[in-house]
């Protein structure tokens, strides 16, 4: 764990002065378990940057509130899995998956969205309709890709070209532009 | 039962009204003087008048996926579209009690009605029950989730619970409960009172009218005429010459079709898991505990280990024949496991089995029509056999012992 630490410490420290790498359009990553590489080197190769996720296997994961050091280790991850954000499975009164969403692309100047839906995960494709109307009222398009035991690479790119245009003529750009041009299997291997 | 959703259009406007989860225990709403309508039997009921389609149709384009439930589907479009409802949208509910008992599906659903009527949603959260004894934690965590409901249900309704209120309403539930059960153990005769169209239509007091005068004597009154029929040994439809069980949801939209095809061949359904789910009778003592622990137990919510063992007991006390897995595209919580019991079955020489795919409340796969079946020339060496006739022959043909059945489709 120090090592690893230590590596983000020199990362970190390595962005700093750094100028901005990117142009192209800016989405948020959404879903359940992205256990394939497959997309997010799919969306490289479309050239639109992925600014940030909302996965049950990315950044739900990291967000507030830490395990907290002042209680007994076990009411610590009890209070921390009870206070995170729900999973699409659980529920929270104040839970809205639509106003989180519409949020999170407003903290992160995201330009779209991309939902990747696991066909047998019938809370998130509940929440996902919420979810997307609630972009739709606030103008930030979307886009939903289904995955049903194993990526559709060919209608994904497709579909994913035309999502990229239509954000970047969005922004009053020219067009998408690739980042480093990188296929599916470079960028997951990276 | 048009009769009861009309009323309650009425007693809407008169007293607090919930809309509930299915196995929800609405003994409390009773005892409380807040009445209840169920979705999720109101959409079977939809499903049965063939009026679910356009409805989930409406979900859909507003981005649920067909792949989901389609008593959520056409519950949702009715909201967005309710001059789409043949039937009309149910009365708008003052508060929502949702159970994951029977689902978890349905918290998305209920959140997603809570949001669009803008009405509080009670999220009463059941353990799954692993083994066949229930924990004390588990009972304990409903229990509390009970007291709980019971002070945010005064909360919301300025409605009081009155403890001989309660006991009265769990009594009245446990008598039309009891003879629901008995009138189910009647089918247990060599020519059967009752066939699977009997079970799934009347067994709807006992969903949603549990703790009711009204449910009890719907029950007093069928069971004299279901005896009746036992002591005259007068079958449910005539010669009795398959004996079946079913498990799953019931087809709605081709409930009298589908069990009528099967009838044509004198098999009966007479047995089932679903209809059987509800002989849960409230134990004495403190309420509250017992109907943690009846609602705990519920067929759905227990181990598929479980499960197994009820479908096999169910089997052998109804000296059933044959068994049918209706695959349900719409309820996988149902749906799943019924490999397994199927292997149960066959591994305990039970009977063979046989499985069909289509989903509870739209007609998307359907068997062919029978005149379809009427217009096809008689038998010659390559006539395609009749699915129905391929299903009968396997229950009963020793040499197959088992038969996965996908019915054409359209």
């Amino acid at each position: 764990m120090d090592y690893v630490n230590y590596l983000l410490g020199r990362l970190l420290g390595s962005f700093e002065g750094a100028q901005p790498r990117f142009v192209a359009p800016r989405v948020v990553l959404v879903g359940t378990i992205l256990d394939d590489l497959t997309l997010p080197a799919l969306l490289d190769q479309v050239g639109v940057q992925v600014v940030g996720d909302d996965l049950c296997t990315g950044f739900r994961w990291w967000r507030p509130p830490a395990v907290s050091e002042a209680l007994p280790p076990l009411d610590a991850l009890a209070e921390r899995f009870l206070q995170r954000e729900p999973r699409p499975a659980k529920h929270r009164a104040d839970n809205d998956p639509g106003r989180r969403l519409v949020s999170l692309c407003r903290d992160l100047s995201a330009d779209g969205v991309v939902f990747y839906q696991q066909k047998f995960c019938d809370p998130f494709a509940l929440d996902l309709a919420r979810a997307r109307a609630a972009l739709t009222d606030e103008g930030i398009p979307s886009l939903v890709l289904e995955d049903d035991a194993g990526p559709a690479v060919g209608q994904w790119r497709t579909r994913l070209q035309a999502f990229a245009e239509r954000l970047a003529e969005a922004r009053g750009g020219t067009g998408a532009r690739a980042i480093g041009g990188s296929s599916p299997q470079a960028t997951s291997t990276a | 039962m048009t009769r009861y959703y009309t009323t309650s259009r009425f007693v809407g406007r008169l007293k607090p009204l919930a809309w509930v989860t299915s196995r929800a225990p609405i003994e409390i709403l009773e005892a409380m003087g807040i009445a209840s309508v169920c979705p999720e039997d109101y959409r079977a009921l939809c499903g049965a008048r063939r009026a679910a389609t356009p409805l989930c149709e409406v979900a859909e384009v507003r981005g649920y996926s067909q792949d989901l439930c389609s008593y959520a589907r056409s519950s949702l479009g009715s909201l967005w579209a309710p001059d789409e409802d043949p039937m009309g949208e149910l009365p708008k509910p003052a508060l929502l009690l949702c159970c994951n008992n029977i689902c978890g599906k349905v918290l998305k659903w209920y959140q997603a009605v809570a949001a669009h009527c803008q009405v509080p949603l009670y999220v009463l959260d059941m353990p799954y029950v692993h083994n066949h004894e229930l924990p004390p934690h588990a009972i304990d965590y409903v229990t509390g989730q009970l007291e709980d409901l019971i002070g945010w249900l005064a909360f919301h309704t300025l409605q009081e619970l009155r403890p001989d209120r309660l006991h009265r309403v769990v009594s009245l539930s446990n008598q039309a409960v009891g003879l629901w059960k008995d009138i189910r153990e009647l089918c247990t005769a060599r020519t059967s009172p009752l066939n699977a169209t009997n079970l799934f239509t009347n067994m709807v007091p006992v969903v949603v009218m549990r703790g009711t005068r009204a449910a009890l004597d719907y029950y007093r009154k069928l069971y004299r005429e279901v005896a009746g029929r036992v002591e005259r040994r007068e079958g449910a439809l005539g010669e009795e010459k398959y004996r079946l069980l079913w498990d799953n949801i019931a087809v709605w939209p081709r409930i009298f079709r589908l069990f009528g095809e099967f009838a044509q061949y004198g098999a009966r359904f007479l047995a089932d898991t679903y209809t059987n789910t509800w002989p849960l009778v409230v134990a004495e003592g403190d309420p509250l505990v017992a109907l943690a622990k009846t609602y705990l137990t519920l067929y759905i919510n227990m181990s598929l280990q479980t499960r197994a063992e009820g479908l096999v007991d169910l089997a052998r006390r109804f000296e059933v024949g044959g068994a049918v897995f209706h695959s349900n595209r719409s309820c996988k919580p149902y749906s799943t496991g019924n490999t397994i019991f199927a292997d149960a079955l066959q591994r305990r020489q039970e009977p063979p089995v046989s499985f069909w795919k289509p989903i509870c409340a739209t007609p998307a796969c359907m068997p062919r029509s029978s005149s379809a079946r009427a217009s096809r020339p008689s038998w010659s060496p390559w006539r395609q056999p009749d699915p129905l006739e391929m299903l009968v022959s396997a229950c009963y043909n020793p040499a197959r012992r088992a038969l996965h059945c996908c019915w054409p489709i359209g």
